[in-house]
Order: structure tokens, then C-alpha cells, then sequence
């Protein structure tokens, strides 16, 4: 990352320091108007996207879910806050639309039985916005699905998020058949399953790379179309000259 | 608009309803169950279904802001409850779950919760589906008893809903939903949710039958608990049954989880064993990690890790008499149970939290002769909990086992005394670390 980059993360983060405490009032009080504007001026004052998902959303959903864990709040309250940040992501969406789309093409899943689907939207939001072509299946996908979803888009890249361990196994069983089909499909996973895990999954299936972040997907991003050759159907990368 | 449709929106509903109502009906769910050809395993699908929309919708009416709204919904005893009564009374069949209708029910609960904070109309027409189910039930009720051999107490609860008191309920469901318009609800909002609820229910029973093949059938948490997010489970029925046998023993053990949590414990303690034993897949790292985390969730609950602690000693040791094969894979929920051990004796070594015990047991008269076995036991291991950084696990045991209202006041001393004496052994040690 440039250096220009890191101290606009500063500021961004700095900025979002300043309102973060309001903002979880509001979340937690599921009132989707008030969370809403704090946004709508964060996207007015030009945050990249990455940042408001990462810094904001997602912090403040992951200190909803430890409230939840410690018996602070009700269940009720979490699936409130989960409501008002899909409602969000909404709001921020026109902000990808205006990009043209390449030739790149990326299917975006959670496996069957995984029912958390906000961090792979907001993964599909990324792609998006570098001009990939995405077909977003979100949670709890069953397997004929996605496979008939790969043979009808034969896409560039598979990504999928977990977040739930538990479900570990069956997306290991999942990316095997895949393999089966697709020897060459690059897969990229990520989500918070994997926390403990990256190494013995990536032992386990060839071509799966692990992917921390949003701010490592945009910089594999950059890298996959940087490689991108004849071979691969990318043929634009992420640039709009000719 | 017709001014029909604000005067009796009831009428209006009906009308606009109709032919969603008919297309329903018609479906070879429905068919037959009047016909008799309807097999076990699509009812109780059914009843699962209805366990997650109505757990959603009640509770969504509990939580609601406005208060007259809430206590106007409010009306008439809980459905779920009858539901989870059924669902009782299949639990041992080990009958899996159908994906379409879960991924379905999921859904339409989903869509509840998100009415709930942002519509109360879209609430209210909801409400005219699902409780107008109780009209087109009492139909059914004949087909379901004769069918699977239930009565209408238990295993047909849901059918015999408000039995006699059926058409007064409507009656009184009537009347709130026409005052409603008249409050300030609007009409095309409650009539477009109404629609919507007969288009969610219709996906699912369309998909309840003909039953799909065995290969889109399997167990999820839901099929033993339908108020358990539906996480995975074995899909082996000898581990989901060592599963429920662990808790049991657990349960057995600790009567404070039957006192204090009832049939709803019962039903957590089962999925959360058959969560654990879905777990040895994982490596042992990560099981350790997930065990942890629900000894966390657990303890910040009223119920302290050396309950999981035992629950994984009971679950491994049925799943390795039954398939000692397997005991490597197995064994990795033993070294979890190692872990909430060595993290519990940290605080208080086993030979001085004994002594507390005994001492509890003495002062408690027996521990109230047996009726409470163990909660000398459970105590230590909150105050253990809670120095290990699960704050509120000693509050939450002790609002139960300290409320005045339910015990003596020489039981409560011991409380107090066991609590105190505990926090002592861990401020006493902690200078030495
Ligand atoms: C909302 C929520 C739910 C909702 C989800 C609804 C929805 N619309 O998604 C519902 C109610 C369905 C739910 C259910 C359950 N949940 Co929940 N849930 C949450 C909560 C509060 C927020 C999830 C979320 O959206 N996070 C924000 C997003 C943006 O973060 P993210 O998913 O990590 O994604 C980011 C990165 O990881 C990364 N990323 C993610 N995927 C990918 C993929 C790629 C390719 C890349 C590059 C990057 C990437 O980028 C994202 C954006 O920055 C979390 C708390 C938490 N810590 O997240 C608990 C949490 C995940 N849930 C948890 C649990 C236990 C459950 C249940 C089992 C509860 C139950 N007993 O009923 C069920 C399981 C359901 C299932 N089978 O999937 C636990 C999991 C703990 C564990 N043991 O692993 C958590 C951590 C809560 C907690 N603190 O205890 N849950
Ligand atoms: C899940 C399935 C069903 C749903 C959601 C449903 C919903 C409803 C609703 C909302 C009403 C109220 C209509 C009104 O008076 O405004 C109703 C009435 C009724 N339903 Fe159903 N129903 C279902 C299944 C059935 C079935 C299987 C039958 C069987 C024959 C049935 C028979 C009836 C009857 C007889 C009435 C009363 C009609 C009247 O009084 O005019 N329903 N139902």
C-alpha cells in the first residue's frame, strides 16, 4: 500500500472515531433513519467504500455480536442491527452501480446452511466496484445451485464467505466437488471461520487462497488483473483506457 | 379505493386473499392429509415450519414498542408453545428436515423481524394469515388425530388451537383488524403483507410434499430445537442420539437447568449437544475455540462451563462405546472438556473448590436434600467463569439462586457465603501470579 493510501486511512479512521459511539446508539436501537444519515454524510464527504464497510459496519457489528455473546443485549436487537446494516449497504450501492463492468466475471456465495451474508455482500459490492461482473448468491446456498450457477456463467474467480466454523466441514466437502469440475477455477475464501484455520485449509484444497480482508481482496484485485493474460478470459483488468 | 376496503378491511382482506387461499388448499399437502396419504415425516415438517414462523411472530409482537398494539395482538394463548408441545412428542423419530421448507420458513421468519421494527401494518396482515390458520386447523383436526394417532393435547396442539373458544378469538381478530384502519393502519400496506404471508406459506407446503428424495433431507439444529438458529448437526443418527443422551445425563445431573430453564432448556441443551458433537470434524485447535466460545455464550446465561465441561466427558464417552473406531475424531471433545477443566482448576484448584462445595452442601441442607444436587458445584464454577473474564456469570446464577421470592432465606446465606468464599481462594491467589 502507498503511503498516500495509509494516511487516508488515518483520516478515515480518525473520522470515523468521532461518530462511532452515536452510531451504535442508533444501531443498537435498530433506527435505520439515524444510522442512515450518519452514512449518507460519510458517502457526501467521499469515504472509499472499503473503509465504511470495514470501519463502520463491520466493527459495529462484530461489538453487536459480542454484546449478544455476553448476554447484553437481546437476539431481537441483533437481528435489528443486522436489518439496518443490509438497509445500508443499499443506501452505499449507488455508489458502485455507475461503474462499467469488464469482462471479468466472479460468483459470490456462502455454502448451504450459512445464514450470515452481510460480509459477502459487501464483498460483491467490492468486486463491483473494480468493474467485475458479479453473481451474488447469498446465504445458504444449495450445492446443485452453485454449480449450476458456475456452468451457466463460467465465471473467472469463485469466492466464497463462512462464517460459522461449525460449517467448516461442509464447505471443505462443497469446494472438493467444485475441484472436481473446475481444476483451474481460482477460489478465494474469506469471513470469520477462518480466524484459526487459514493454514489447514489451504493444505487441503489446491488453488485456495485465503483473503483476510476486504482491503487484501482489493489488493488481490489488483494483482489478478495485473496477471491477467491471454489465457485468462480477464481481459480488461481494472483500468478504463483501451 | 373503495371506501369498503377502510371501513371493513376484514371483508377487503378476505376478497383480495381468496384465490391465494384456494390456490393453497389445493396443494397435495393438504389433499392428502384429508385423504390420509400424508406421510409422518411431511407434518411434522409442517409443524417445524410453523415452530419458526410463529417463534418469530410472537416474539415480535412481545418486542413491539407500541404497547396498545401489543396488547391488542397479544391475545389468546401462545401457538408456539402448542407447537413446540407437538414437536415433543416426535423428537425421538429422528425425522430430518426438507431444505426448501427451511430455506422458506427462514425466510418468511426473516421478513417478520424486519415488519416488526418498520410495520406495524405489515405485521397485521401477517397476523390475519397465520391466525387465521386456527379456522382452516380445526378442519384438519380429525385428519391429523386419526392420521398420526394424536390427540388434541398432545401431538395435535396446533390443530386444536383455540377449540371451542375459535370463533370468539376470530370474532375478537375481526374487530382489531377493522379498529386498526381506524387507528391510523393503512389498508394496501396490510393487504400487500397479507399476500405475501399466503405466497410464503404456499412455497412451503408446495414444498413440504410430495416429500423430496432422501438426498435433500437431513438433520439441522432446527429439527431438534426450532427456536435454535439452524446450525449444522450430525448427520449420523447414533451421534444425534448420543447427543441427546449427553444432555440428559447432564441435565440429570444439574436439576438447576430443569428448575430454572424448563422444557425451553431441555430443547437448547439437546441442539447445543448435537452442535458439539458436529464438531469433531474440525480440527482439535478449533474445537477447543468453539468450545470455548460457547462456554462463554453458556456462562453469561446462567450456566457455568463446568456444565459443558461434563456434557463433553458424557458425549465422548457414548460416542466412543459406540463407534470406538472413530475415538481419535471423538477425542477431540475430551481435550476440549480438558481445556474448561484446566481453565476452571486455574482459579480454584480442585482440592480447596471441593472444600467450598462441601461446605455449600452442609449449609444448604444437603443442598435442599438432593433437589438442587450440584449447585455447589455450578457456583464455584461461576465465580471460576467470571474470573476468567465472563463477566455476569455469577450475577445471572445468582439472581435465580438468591431470588427470595423462590428460596428460603437460609438457602440464600449459602448462596451469598459460597459466592464470597469462592471470590476469596481467587483474590488470595492472584497476588502470586
Ligand atoms: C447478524 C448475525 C447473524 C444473523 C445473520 C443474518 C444476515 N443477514 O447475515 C443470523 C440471525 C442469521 C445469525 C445466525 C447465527 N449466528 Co450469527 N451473527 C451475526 C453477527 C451479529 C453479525 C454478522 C455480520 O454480518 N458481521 C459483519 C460482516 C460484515 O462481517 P464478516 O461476516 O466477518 O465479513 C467481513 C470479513 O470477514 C470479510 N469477509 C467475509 N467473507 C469473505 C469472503 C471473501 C472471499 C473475502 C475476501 C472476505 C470476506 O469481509 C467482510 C467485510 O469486511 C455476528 C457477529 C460477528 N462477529 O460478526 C454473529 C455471529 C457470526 N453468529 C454467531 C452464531 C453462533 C450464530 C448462530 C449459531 C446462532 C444461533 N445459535 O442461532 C446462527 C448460525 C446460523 C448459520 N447456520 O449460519 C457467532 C459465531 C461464533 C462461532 N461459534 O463461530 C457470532 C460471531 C456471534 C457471537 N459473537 O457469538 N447470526
Ligand atoms: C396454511 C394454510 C392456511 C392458511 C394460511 C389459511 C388462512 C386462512 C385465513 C387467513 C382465513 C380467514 C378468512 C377470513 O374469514 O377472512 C381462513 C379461513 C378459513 N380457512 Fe384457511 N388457511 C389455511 C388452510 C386451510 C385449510 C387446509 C382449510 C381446509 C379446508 C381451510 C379452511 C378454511 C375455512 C373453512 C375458513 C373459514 C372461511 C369462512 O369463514 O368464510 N384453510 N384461512
Amino acid at each position: 500500500m502507498d503511503n498516500s493510501k495509509l494516511a487516508g486511512d488515518e483520516f478515515w479512521r480518525d473520522r470515523i472515531g468521532l461518530i462511532y459511539d452515536g452510531y451504535l446508539v442508533q444501531l443498537l436501537a435498530g433506527n435505520r433513519n439515524g444510522c442512515g444519515r450518519i452514512v449518507s454524510k460519510l458517502l457526501e464527504e467521499g469515504i472509499p467504500l472499503s473503509t465504511l464497510y470495514l470501519e463502520l459496519l463491520q466493527r459495529s457489528l462484530y461489538e453487536v455480536g459480542e454484546l449478544w455473546e455476553r448476554n447484553r443485549i437481546s437476539v431481537v436487537r441483533q437481528h435489528g442491527a443486522t436489518h439496518v446494516t443490509e438497509y445500508l449497504l443499499a443506501l452505499a450501492y449507488p455508489r458502485i452501480s455507475f461503474a462499467k463492468p469488464c469482462d471479468g466475471t466472479v460468483v459470490v456465495a456462502c455454502i448451504a446452511d450459512e445464514y450470515h451474508h452481510v460480509g459477502a455482500k459487501m464483498v460483491a459490492d467490492i468486486f463491483e466496484l473494480n468493474r467485475w461482473r458479479v453473481h451474488y448468491l447469498g446465504a445458504n446456498t444449495a450445492q446443485s445451485d452453485l454449480l449450476s450457477l458456475l456452468e451457466e456463467s463460467s465465471p473467472d474467480l469463485l469466492a466464497i464467505s463462512l462464517s460459522f466454523s461449525s460449517n467448516l466441514h461442509s464447505l471443505l466437502a462443497s469446494l472438493a466437488v467444485v475441484r472436481g469440475t473446475y481444476p483451474e477455477l481460482p477460489i478465494v475464501v474469506g469471513g470469520q471461520a477462518f480466524r484459526h484455520l487459514e493454514n489447514e485449509l489451504l493444505a487441503i484444497v489446491p488453488r485456495v487462497t485465503y483473503l483476510a480482508s476486504l482491503y487484501h481482496l482489493e489488493e488481490y484485485l489488483c494483482r489478478f488483473s495485473g496477471e491477467s493474460s491471454p489465457g485468462n478470459s480477464l481481459r480488461h483488468g481494472t483500468g478504463d483506457g483501451p | 379505493m373503495t371506501t369498503g376496503m377502510t371501513s371493513n378491511l376484514m371483508e377487503h382482506l378476505k376478497r383480495e386473499t381468496h384465490h391465494l387461499h384456494i390456490a393453497l388448499v389445493k396443494l397435495p399437502f393438504i389433499t392428502s392429509l384429508a385423504d390420509g396419504s400424508l406421510p409422518l415425516a411431511a407434518y411434522v415438517n409442517q409443524l417445524r415450519a410453523f415452530a419458526t414462523i410463529f417463534g418469530a411472530f410472537e416474539s415480535a409482537i412481545n418486542e413491539l414498542n407500541d404497547p396498545d398494539l401489543k396488547t391488542s395482538l397479544g391475545l389468546e394463548e401462545s401457538r408456539f408453545n402448542y407447537l413446540l408441545r407437538d414437536l415433543g412428542c416426535f423428537g425421538r423419530e429422528l425425522i430430518p428436515e426438507i431444505a426448501g421448507v427451511r430455506r422458506s420458513s427462514v425466510a418468511m421468519a426473516s421478513r417478520i423481524r424486519l415488519l416488526s421494527l418498520e410495520s406495524s401494518g405489515g405485521l397485521l396482515g401477517y397476523l390475519y394469515v397465520l391466525q387465521g390458520t386456527v379456522l382452516g386447523n380445526r378442519v384438519h383436526l380429525p385428519d391429523i388425530r386419526r392420521n398420526y394417532g394424536v390427540t388434541g393435547a398432545l401431538g395435535g396442539a396446533f390443530y386444536a388451537g383455540y377449540g371451542d373458544r375459535t370463533d370468539e378469538y376470530w370474532g375478537g381478530i375481526t374487530l382489531l383488524v377493522n379498529g386498526a384502519v381506524a387507528a391510523g393502519a393503512d389498508p394496501g400496506e396490510v393487504t400487500a403483507a397479507a399476500r405475501e404471508a399466503f405466497n410464503f406459506l404456499h412455497e412451503i407446503h408446495a414444498a413440504l410434499y410430495p416429500l423430496p428424495p432422501p438426498g435433500e433431507m437431513s438433520f439441522s439444529a432446527t429439527s431438534i430445537n426450532p427456536e435454535a438458529g439452524s446450525h449444522a448437526i450430525p448427520d449420523d443418527g447414533m451421534e444425534i442420539r448420543a447427543a441427546l443422551m449427553a444432555a440428559h445425563t447432564c441435565r440429570l445431573s444439574y436439576p438447576y437447568f430443569d428448575a430454572r430453564y424448563g422444557e425451553r432448556g431441555k430443547r437448547f441443551a439437546e441442539s447445543d449437544a448435537a452442535w458439539l458433537a458436529s464438531l469433531v470434524h474440525l480440527p482439535e485447535s478449533e474445537v477447543v475455540a468453539q468450545v470455548a466460545w460457547l462456554g462463554g455464550v453458556l456462562s453469561s446465561r446462567g450456566m457455568p462451563r463446568v456444565t459443558l465441561e461434563h456434557q463433553l466427558t458424557a458425549l465422548h464417552g457414548v460416542l466412543v462405546a459406540a463407534r470406538p473406531h472413530r475415538h481419535l475424531e471423538y477425542d477431540r471433545l475430551l481435550a476440549a472438556s480438558r481445556w474448561l477443566k484446566g481453565e476452571r482448576l486455574r482459579q480454584i484448584p480442585a482440592q480447596l473448590s471441593a472444600g467450598i462445595v462441601a461446605e455449600f452442601v452442609v449449609a444448604s441442607q444437603g443442598e435442599m436434600d438432593g433437589l438442587l444436587q450440584g449447585m455447589g458445584r455450578l457456583i464455584v464454577s461461576a465465580v471460576c467463569d467470571e474470573a476468567g473474564g465472563i463477566t455476569g456469570a455469577v450475577t445471572t446464577v445468582q439472581q435465580w439462586a438468591g431470588d427470595s421470592g423462590r428460596f428460603s432465606a437460609g438457602w440464600i446465606v449459602a448462596v451469598r457465603e459460597c459466592i464470597a468464599q469462592a471470590r476469596t481462594m481467587i483474590s488470595r491467589r492472584e497476588p502470586g501470579i
